[in-house]
């Protein structure tokens, strides 16, 4: 059975690590047809919430999921789905915030 | 600037200036949050009493990085601009200022299940954080569900001292 290849916008030719993991498990986990990644952490490097971080080149991130795993879910729902699968990201690897917008196939076509 | 309409209403800055803050002695959780390789899931009863009470202390609670008067991170700002143009009611609305304190800062993200700041709560209910406040005031889901809670300045209330608060600035 072939599955779709899904259409991945990266925020650069040479992403880092952090959003290559990102990419990576969403992939797996969401089987998104869509996934657009956008870094934002220049803009935040040095706000007071990030005073101290050694991490402030892949704190802030912007994406753009479409995946049918959102099909019957909330909003705040769909958020923690995404959440859940980055927990070690936010906790040890200084991810510090996602702007999210998750939408199903469904909802892209209207 | 933010230090528009609602905003300017003495009444919010006053409410929310205090951002009460939760004060525990808990040594142990302190010392763990501040190890950040010390990833153990703990949320204190003690935390976790002090966030139930925080988010039963208004109708509308946010959790903010610094204040509504002065936030500290442009997710927040945009959060509490945006409850200020729906009409939310100062008398009913709470800002907890997570900066001042990292026990908060860290036990809210347990409480919720929610990684990042702001967290927004209606009536002790989750409501979610920046984007999903900004996605539900565009699309209507925010001001029914502030009006459906009760948490939006009364349509005819004119009392003393609000005149200043410009109510036709609300969407």
């Amino acid at each position: 059975m072939s599955t779709s290849v899904p259409e991945i916008v990266k925020s650069s030719e040479n992403p880092g690590p952090i959003e290559l993991t990102i990419i990576d498990k969403l992939v797996s986990s969401l089987k998104p047809s869509y996934l657009k990644i956008a870094n934002d952490s220049h803009k935040h490097a040095h706000h007071a919430g990030l005073r101290g971080a050694s991490n402030v080149t892949e704190s802030h991130f912007r994406i753009e999921v479409v995946s049918s795993e959102f099909e019957g879910k909330n909003m705040p729902s769909r958020h923690r789905v995404v959440y859940q699968l980055l927990d070690d990201e936010f906790k040890n690897k200084g991810l510090h915030a996602l702007q999210m917008k998750t939408k199903t196939q469904a909802e892209v076509a209207k | 600037m933010f230090s528009r309409g609602l905003l300017n209403s003495s009444r919010f800055v006053r409410r929310c200036h205090g951002t009460h803050s939760i004060h525990t002695n808990h040594q142990a959780l302190a010392n763990a949050v501040k190890t950040p390789r010390v990833q153990v899931r703990l949320l204190s009863t003690e935390i976790k009493e002090a966030i139930d009470k925080a988010v039963e202390s208004s109708k509308v609670v946010l959790f903010m990085k610094g204040t509504p008067e002065f936030p500290q991170c442009g997710f927040s700002r945009a959060t509490i601009q945006i409850l200020g143009q729906q009409g939310v009611d100062p008398e009913v609305f709470a800002a907890y200022n997570v900066l001042e304190d990292p026990e908060l800062r860290e036990g809210i993200k347990e409480y919720s299940s929610w990684p990042t700041i702001p967290q927004l709560y209606v009536n002790k209910e989750f409501v979610g954080g920046c984007d999903i406040i900004m996605s539900m005031s565009k699309s209507g889901e925010l001001a029914e569900l502030l009006e459906s809670s009760g948490a939006l300045i009364p349509e005819e209330e004119e009392a003393p001292g609000s005149a200043d608060v410009k109510v036709s600035e609300r969407s």
